[in-house]
């Protein structure tokens, strides 16, 4: 047990998944590089221009502001441009609606050609692709990322604590409810009031863990209080795991979505996120419970170490096992869902061009073949290799090919 | 047996609650007033009834009380003390935002309440001048519904005094306006920002919103669709026939094909077939189901492509014979229906096929497996008899797990193919931003899940005396 790390770097690192793996974020980090539709250097005026660097770093180079690069005039005689020379917003109308990569192209020569076709607009598909690679494994790893931490610490602290270990006295309980409410409504007071700062919400957290502190040494003074009371964390917890599992996904996203009046990447990163954290606490707070069991948890805790220190040192990164799988796994279904939902036209911006949004424009016309075939493959593809991933770590970890009860 | 159904149902209902407060919550946070779709717009109002200065706020009001809107939000409110408690009874919610931001400027809302009715009164004692057509009464009016939106104190200051100037040019209102300036240079006193400090908490019984709305949703009255006026609840149990039609045809076809398979290949372990069909499997897991739906539709749903690939009829329910009850009709609209169906077979066949293999190969390795091969059980006497039973229940619990997936890829089957199922009425609602639909699926929806797993969790219980459940 002790050694999954160990296990997951020999099996994964310097192996063709980790090569893929590169080759993936290189090309969705680097996509506004491979298509654009300004140069990437141009030399003109006895001076260097690095247009597309600048347009996405503008403060490094300040000498390609003002610079209206779209206009082709302003590139000067000397110009280097990206691979496709197409943005995926770039409109192209001399080449719409749904030219398909093997028609004649009303194009200049072979380096304008547009590879894999273009869209109602004449909008390049490959450009198109690329972009919608950087959005889909942003959002697949952003919203891992974010579940996957909060998961691990509500599922963890779930698991350890169980239904049992949670034993608190009757005076912290009663200060800590008490501090508890105090900030709640204070908090929202204050909100309601409109003075609700940064620096407001310290300050009340400040006094909330005094009070909290003081109250428990005050009344533990007290002999009655110093009795100790269970509270049940886990079913807890669980109750609130299983509500959002029994909420289907896709509706519950776009109740939200529906709600929150801000399209773009975040946003969907978040929703994804507070859609996924409940698997993964599931599965955490599952192994957990296996691993508190073990003897050398309830050895560290014989020692006298604090709990937290057993928590935080022993008991965590022995359950973190399950979640190298679950995460390689959630990448693949956040970037499903975020596909599915730029395909219904919900939560991201709509002149956005990402795959799920191509892959809907191919219902337009049944001739844009290209248009139902292309989109479609790379999130194929990239779903399929992290899914191949997930497996290949269940297997490393656990030595035997599991299920993907996602 | 009995007391662990009664812990499965009870554990039921802290899980509705917490559903019932989450779309609660969504539900009073969407945009705009549901008060809005019901009132003509602003200017025609105003237009066509000049009955009095302040007509269409009283209407808003009357509306936002049928709609039982002027009751508290939840058991019990928590505000500032700088504030009413009563602040959820002034309508419209525009105006309720402008007084707050006005108190919060001044400090003070009892002086922000007193300007505002005030100026009110102004307009009212204004209003007959107005109805006659009076010009110097209309600029005044003007300005002093200007009046009514400021919230900074620059600006209040600088528009109280245009006013002052107009009241001067025309001799109208003169008293009033200067006893509003007098009120508003007393600003100073009434500044009482610390009491802004102190929250209150204030029990509010149970005839508050969320109270109604869950008493409501309870008796099967979900509201009304803002579309045509109609409860919301009979469109959501016609689209609800679909969608169970889609998704228990699906979950037939992924039983009746997953267990042969699982078993067999289980039975096969290592053979070709067993390898290729794992394979092919593995890849429809990761297969997108709306991807295959739009190959699917532009490959083989007309002869663009040659009259070889025209397999399925073009999307749609095309055949639906209204005059006709839903059942007759399966008749006509079969073959619209396979595609969709097939699609969503797909993913959770994968899903479940793994299961089932896995399970059957866990089993054969046990003991009592092994003995009673020993005893000379074979064939299938053997797999079904002995074994599949007792591989069974790891999958029984998978079935329970896959109906959110088959939920939710049924929204997007629904919408491609517009099959008028939940989750197309779902989407439609969302565009048409029809609250009341949008939320009454996600209840239904919900309680759908919920149901699946608590009869998997039953079934479960019953059929395996293994487990001892406490």
């Amino acid at each position: 047990m002790k050694s999954s790390k160990v296990n997951i770097s020999k099996g994964i690192l310097g192996s063709v998944y980790s090569r893929i793996l590169v080759i993936l974020f290189a090309i969705s980090l680097l996509s506004p590089f491979l298509a654009n539709d300004i140069p990437l250097y141009t030399f003109q005026g006895g001076k260097h221009y690095f247009p597309v660097f600048g347009s996405i770093m503008p403060g490094l180079f300040p000498n390609t502001e003002g610079i209206n690069w779209q206009n082709k005039a302003e590139w000067g005689e000397f110009f280097i441009m990206p691979p496709i020379p197409y943005h995926s917003r770039s409109i192209d109308l001399d080449n719409a609606p749904f030219i398909h990569p093997f028609e004649n192209q009303n194009i200049k020569n072979w380096r304008y050609r547009h590879w894999l076709g273009t869209d109602d607009l004449g909008r390049d598909v490959l450009a198109g692709l690329l972009h919608g690679s950087t959005v889909s494994l942003v959002i697949g790893v952003l919203a891992t990322l974010i579940a996957v931490l909060t998961g691990i610490f509500i599922g963890g602290i779930a698991g350890f604590l169980g239904d049992d270990q949670y034993r608190p006295t009757l005076a912290k309980l009663i200060s800590f409810t008490g501090a508890f409410f105090t900030l709640i409504i204070f908090a929202i007071g204050w909100f309601d009031a409109g003075i609700l700062r940064w620096t407001t919400m310290s300050l009340l957290i400040l006094i909330c863990s005094t009070i909290y502190f003081l109250g428990s040494r005050i009344l533990e003074k007290i002999h009655v209080l110093r009795k100790h009371l269970t509270i049940p964390v886990d079913l807890f917890t669980l109750r609130i795991i299983e509500t959002m599992r029994s909420i289907p996904d896709l509706f519950l996203i776009i109740g939200l979505a529906a709600i929150i009046d801000a399209p773009g990447i975040f946003t969907l990163v978040f929703l994804i996120a507070f859609l996924r954290w409940p698997v993964i606490a599931r599965y955490v707070r599952a192994e957990m419970l296996k691993v508190r069991s073990q003897d050398y948890i309830t050895y560290a805790r014989g020692t006298g170490l604090p709990r937290r220190t057993v928590f935080w040192k022993y008991a965590l990164p022995n359950a973190l096992t399950p979640v190298w799988v679950l995460a390689a796994f959630s990448v693949a279904i956040a970037i499903l869902l975020e596909s599915s939902l730029s395909f219904l036209g919900i939560g991201i911006p709509v002149e956005w061009v990402t795959w799920g949004s191509m892959l809907n424009l191919s219902r337009r016309s049944l001739e844009a073949w290209h248009l139902a075939i292309f989109p479609g493959l790379a999130m194929f593809a990239v779903i399929y290799f992290f899914n191949t991933l997930g497996e290949k770590l269940e297997h490393d970890l656990r030595g035997s090919e599991g299920q993907a009860e996602i | 047996m009995g007391s662990y159904i009664l812990r499965r149902l009870l554990l039921f209902i802290p899980n509705l609650i917490l559903v019932s407060l989450l779309v609660f919550t969504l539900s009073e946070l969407i945009p705009g007033s549901p008060v809005q779709n019901r009132m003509p717009e602003a200017d025609n109002f105003q237009q066509s009834q000049r009955i009095g200065a302040f007509s269409y706020e009283k209407e808003y009001a009357r509306q936002a009380k049928i709609l039982g809107l002027d009751k508290p939000l939840f058991y019990f409110t928590i505000g500032t003390s700088g504030l009413p408690d009563t602040l959820y009874r002034i309508f419209p919610e525009s105006r309720r935002r402008v007084m707050v931001e006005l108190a919060s400027a001044l400090g003070s809302w009892p002086l922000s309440s007193e300007l505002h009715l005030r100026i009110r009164k102004m307009i009212w004692q204004l209003s007959p001048d107005v109805e006659d057509g009076n010009q110097e009464a209309l600029l005044l009016e003007k300005e002093l519904r200007f009046l009514l939106q400021e919230t900074e104190i620059k600006r209040f200051e600088d528009r109280l005094g245009a006013i002052h100037d107009i009241g001067e040019q025309t001799n109208s209102m003169q008293v009033e306006i200067r006893e509003l300036e007098a009120l508003w240079s007393k600003k100073a006193n009434y500044y009482g920002k610390r009491s802004w400090i102190w929250p209150y908490i204030k029990w509010n019984g149970f005839d508050n919103r969320y109270h109604n709305w869950i008493g409501r949703i309870l008796t099967g009255d979900m509201g009304k669709s803002i579309k045509d006026g109609q409860p919301v609840f009979s469109p959501i149990m016609k689209a609800l026939r679909w969608t169970l039609l889609l998704n228990v045809t699906a979950l037939m076809g992924v039983l009746l094909i997953a267990i042969p398979l699982g078993v067999y290949t289980a039975v096969n372990k290592g053979s070709g077939f067993d390898r290729w069909t794992h394979r092919l499997v593995y890849l429809f897991y990761s297969i997108p189901g709306f991807w295959l739906a739009s190959l699917g539709i532009t490959f083989l749903t007309s002869d663009t492509y040659g009259k070889f690939w025209h397999w399925f009829p073009s999307a749609g329910i095309t055949n639906y014979r209204p005059d006709m009850s839903f059942w007759a009709n399966l008749e006509f609209i079969y073959p619209d229906l396979i595609m969709p169906v097939l699609i969503l077979i797909l993913p959770s066949l994968a899903f479940l096929f793994r299961q089932v293999r896995t399970s059957m190969l866990e089993e054969f390795d046990k003991s009592y497996a092994i003995a009673a091969k020993a005893r000379g059980i074979s064939g299938n006497t053997l797999i079904w008899k002995t074994v599949f039973p007792n591989a069974s229940f790891p999958v029984l619990t998978m079935i329970g797990g896959a109906v959110p997936g088959l939920i939710a890829g049924s929204l997007i089957m629904e919408v491609i193919f517009s099959i008028p199922g939940m989750g197309r009425l779902m989407y439609e609602a969302m565009l048409s931003q029809d609250w009341n639909i949008l939320y009454g699926v996600i209840i239904i929806g919900t309680l759908l899940v919920m149901i699946s797993y608590l009869m998997t969790d039953l079934v479960y219980a019953i059929l395996n005396p293994k487990v001892k459940l406490s």
